[in-house]
């Protein structure tokens, strides 16, 4: 069945890409552009910046590597071997140079190569924010809509929900989790990581608690955000026209005041994802798995620059990459951005 | 051997801390083997038949810092012991026993000169002999390497290979501690195969392992940072000490995450820590702990350079007869810290009862004291303190006995290492807070009380007496070393050169059933290789 009602206006928060659009050059074409520029710009700058604030920290890692009973020539004499007597803006050169050229260079604390762990560990993280993402929107758009269309206790409930969710530090429900569901009913395996080659069974039940406890604490914010909105939309003329045809009220929900609704939602999902990335630091720390956000906060600890670096700017792009696809995903769903 | 300290109660403000405190503890402080005869270990250990066993899992705090033996920190030995086989090994109850080397004995006089004779059956895992030139060779790496081994062998003045298997080093200055330097509790001891000499960038980046030891690290079951796999070395000269198939090491830097893997049979032991030592004993595990690291106050400025009254010694007296250490370790560590006045551990090397017994909690003749040295008015006293561990919750609960007895305490505290040992070493703070581990007195003057210690002696304090017991005390032989050590803990107590307040203790936890699980005075720090199944 075709319905011929335009869909109302939708308030982009997106930085309007369609705005730039200049006369021979297709809308896509010069948001993809800008979206790029904006990309490199930003990765650099964090990359300059985490650089910066690194060499602000009191300690480095010969330090850290040579302990405190080292004499200052053995300490000196490491620290050449690194590379950390030159110039902070050579240090930084170097580096910039060789991730480049896809070297991302050595760890300074194990001497292992940062590209080839990076590449182990960001799957590991990747599998964990895709876990969260589905458990938290399945979740939260479920409970959103659902409270929405029923109104009353339930929509009081997701309040209360999202409220404590808000409360709940993601570390101390990790904990409880793995008491009752590790400890207690040994259902789930408390920590660790099993790679999907080495057993599927055993890859997914190790990553539910984990993936459980980061998707839990990001979801009420998105279940109170679907509420909000598809509330709004339900208040709206064209809902009264669409049922006054005859419309059934699941399709009147799915396929128009979903669809409504999603612009706003799609904002706090990407807030979402940014917030998991960082939320994968905790997890990863509590559920002991061999992921990029356990990587960091060994090596920030050990002043070992490169891996930080990498993280830092894997991050940075997880960021940039989400926020792209947010923007792509409104011009999908708002035709008026598109024109 | 430095060891893990565990973060305090009062201390545990963040996850974030804890996992600094694990790392920055394990890279900071230094705890040793004590020598000694009694055990303060609460040591358990499974009574049954040991019986093969197939994967051995254990949970650390921190990855190491280096795979290299020469350049890990002997805070992370346990990564490197499985793999390169030691000269010496020491056993759980302290005692050396013969590894690579079947004999070694100090000839003439003086603790100049150890000569060692090595097995002839032993290979390294590639097949090629350990003799005396591979042995040599290790041991020159180890000296000119950067790594943190390398001062325990700066005083080696040549290694001669006399035969094939026999080898003689050669020291500049006596050390009577060199077999001890030479088991498996440091990098220095564990010896590394000339090809891995020749490839350092495979050496130090662990993609393969290049010892005689029990195992092989399987870099393929390996993510360094998270797990360590080793497997039985086939060509190992004692199968008998290959109690498993494979030994994981997995890093568990949540203490309380590693009791949960305990619990749930993911893993069989683990090092624990203060915050779950109650629970761990409550869910029924096997724990082993011993009181090793000392904690309070060093007070390096003896002689009054930027803080006048420290250098009067009835001053640095009074401090310690103003300290309540029993209510204090009470406070902080419940049962299990050890209140002290010295430095050295019950029934360790340098103990001495007369030490012990020097500082009562007497804040009425420390006010004494503070009037006889001329300041019945009390004074200021800067003390520096790190957010470590502890150490600075153990300071914080000096600060109001000081007070007391007329000592206002200006209290800095640093909250990384960096910080800590700046101010240590460059005479700004005429007292700092210190958390050491126990170890046999010569190598605690290395440290802590020599004129040359980098850190922790940071106004580089003489004492003519001390230095001659010191000196000594290396040149005798084994029979008279344990009263000259006593002489010069007695000599550092009587001085008043530090302020100690405790000993905190270092955990191990086991599922009850694995057998071998235990600490002492003489080995704080346990060996996986020593753990077996039982039935």
């Amino acid at each position: 069945m075709t319905v011929e009602i335009a869909a109302p206006p939708v308030e982009s928060e997106t930085s309007a890409p369609a705005a730039t659009t200049r006369e021979g050059r297709g809308p896509l074409l010069s948001f993809l552009l800008l979206a790029a520029g904006r990309a490199v710009l930003c990765v650099l700058l964090v990359s300059l910046l985490t650089f910066v604030l690194a060499s602000l920290v009191p300690g480095d890692s010969a330090r850290s590597i040579l302990g405190v009973n080292a004499t200052p020539e053995q300490y000196a004499a490491l620290r050449r071997e690194l590379g950390l007597d030159q110039p902070l803006a050579q240090q930084y050169w170097d580096w910039l140079t060789g991730a480049l050229h896809g070297d991302w260079g050595t760890s300074t604390v194990s001497g292992g190569s940062v590209g080839a762990e990076l590449l182990v560990r960001g799957r590991v993280s990747l599998v964990l924010v895709v876990f969260a993402i589905v458990v938290a929107g399945v979740l939260g758009v479920g409970l959103g809509v659902v409270s929405a269309v029923r109104q009353g206790r339930l929509g009081r409930f997701v309040d209360v929900v999202s409220l404590i969710g808000a409360a709940v530090p993601s570390y101390w429900l990790g904990l409880v989790l793995a008491a009752v569901f590790a400890v207690y009913l040994r259902l789930l395996p408390a920590t660790g990581y099993t790679p999907f080659g080495e057993s599927p069974v055993e890859w997914f039940t190790g990553m539910i608690l984990p993936g459980v406890t980061l998707g839990l604490t990001t979801m009420p914010l998105l279940a109170k955000q679907t509420r909000d909105s598809v509330s709004d939309e339900l208040q709206k003329d064209y809902v009264h026209v669409l049922r006054a045809r005859g419309l059934g009220e699941r399709s009147v929900l799915l396929r128009h005041v979903l669809r409504n609704a999603a612009s706003p939602i799609l904002t706090v999902v990407g807030l979402m994802v940014v917030g998991l990335l960082s939320g994968t630091v905790l997890a990863e720390t509590v559920f002991v798995l061999p992921g990029l956000g356990s990587w960091v906060v060994t090596a920030t600890l050990a002043h070992d620059l490169p891996v930080v670096q990498a993280v830092a700017v894997c991050f940075t792009l997880g960021v940039v990459l989400v926020n792209l696809a947010i923007d792509a995903a409104y011009l999908a769903l708002n035709p008026r951005a598109r024109r | 051997m430095t060891t893990h300290l565990p973060p305090h109660p009062s201390v545990r403000r963040s996850r974030i801390w804890c996992v600094a405190a694990a790392t920055l503890a394990a890279l900071t402080l230094t705890a040793c083997a004590p020598r000694g005869s009694d055990s303060e270990a609460a040591a358990g250990g499974a009574t049954g038949e040991p019986v093969a066993g197939d994967t051995l899992t254990v949970a650390m705090p921190s990855p190491p810092t280096s795979l290299d033996p020469a350049k890990n920190d002997a805070a992370f030995v346990s990564y490197t012991l499985l793999a390169y086989e030691p000269l010496i090994y020491r056993a759980s109850d302290g005692r050396l026993r013969p590894a690579l080397a079947t004999s070694w004995s100090y000839v003439g006089t003086g603790n100049k000169q150890l000569d060692i004779e090595l097995r002839k059956d032993a290979t390294f895992a590639d097949g090629t002999p350990v003799d005396a030139k591979a042995v040599k060779a290790s041991l020159e790496y180890v000296r000119s390497s950067q790594g943190s081994s390398a001062q325990l062998l700066s005083t080696v003045k040549s290694i001669d290979v006399r035969g094939q298997f026999s080898l003689s080093v050669k020291l500049s200055s006596p050390n009577p501690m060199l077999p001890d330097v030479l088991t498996q509790s440091y990098g220095a001891g564990q010896i590394i195969s000339p090809a891995g000499l020749a490839d350092p960038a495979a050496l130090t980046a662990g993609s393969k392992s290049f010892g005689a030891g029990a195992y092989v690290l399987d870099p393929s079951k390996t993510v360094a940072g998270d797990h360590y796999t080793y497997t039985a070395n086939q060509k190992y000269f004692d199968k008998s000490k290959q109690h498993y198939k494979k030994i994981e090491i997995r890093v568990i830097a949540n203490s309380q995450a590693a009791l949960n893997a305990l619990t749930t049979g993911q893993v069989d032991a683990a090092v624990g820590d203060l915050t779950t030592a109650q629970q761990a004993k409550s869910t029924g595990l096997q724990i082993a702990r011993i009181p090793t690291i000392w904690q309070g106050l060093n007070l390096i400025d003896r002689s009054g350079t930027v803080s006048k009254p420290l250098g009067d010694v009835r001053v640095r007296r009074a401090i310690n007869f103003a300290i309540d250490r029993s209510a204090i370790s009470k406070a902080l560590l419940g049962d299990n810290g050890v209140p002290t006045t010295q430095v050295a551990v019950p029934g360790g090397d340098g103990y001495s009862k007369k030490a012990a017994e020097q500082y009562p909690y007497d804040p009425e003749k420390a006010r004494q004291l503070l009037a006889e040295a001329g300041y019945a008015d009390g004074f200021e006293l800067k003390v520096l303190a790190i957010k470590l561990a502890g150490m600075d919750a153990v300071v914080q609960a000096m600060v109001p006995q000081l007070e007391k007895v007329g000592i206002k305490v200006e209290l800095t505290v640093a909250s990384d290492a960096q910080t800590y040992i700046a101010g240590a070493s460059d005479g700004s703070f005429p007292a700092v807070a210190v958390g050491y581990g126990a170890q046999p007195v010569h190598i605690l003057g290395q440290g802590l009380f020599l004129p040359d210690a980098p850190v922790f002696n940071g106004f580089h304090s003489k004492d003519e007496q001390l230095i001659s017991l010191y000196e000594q005390a290396a040149a005798a032989p084994a029979s008279k070393r344990s009263e000259l050590d006593r002489a010069i803990i007695e000599r550092l107590t009587d001085q008043a050169w530090f302020a100690p307040v405790t000993f905190a203790p270092v955990f191990y936890y086991a599922r009850p059933d694995l057998g071998g699980v235990k600490v002492s005075p003489d080995a704080p720090v346990a060996s996986p290789l020593d753990w077996y199944d039982t039935k």
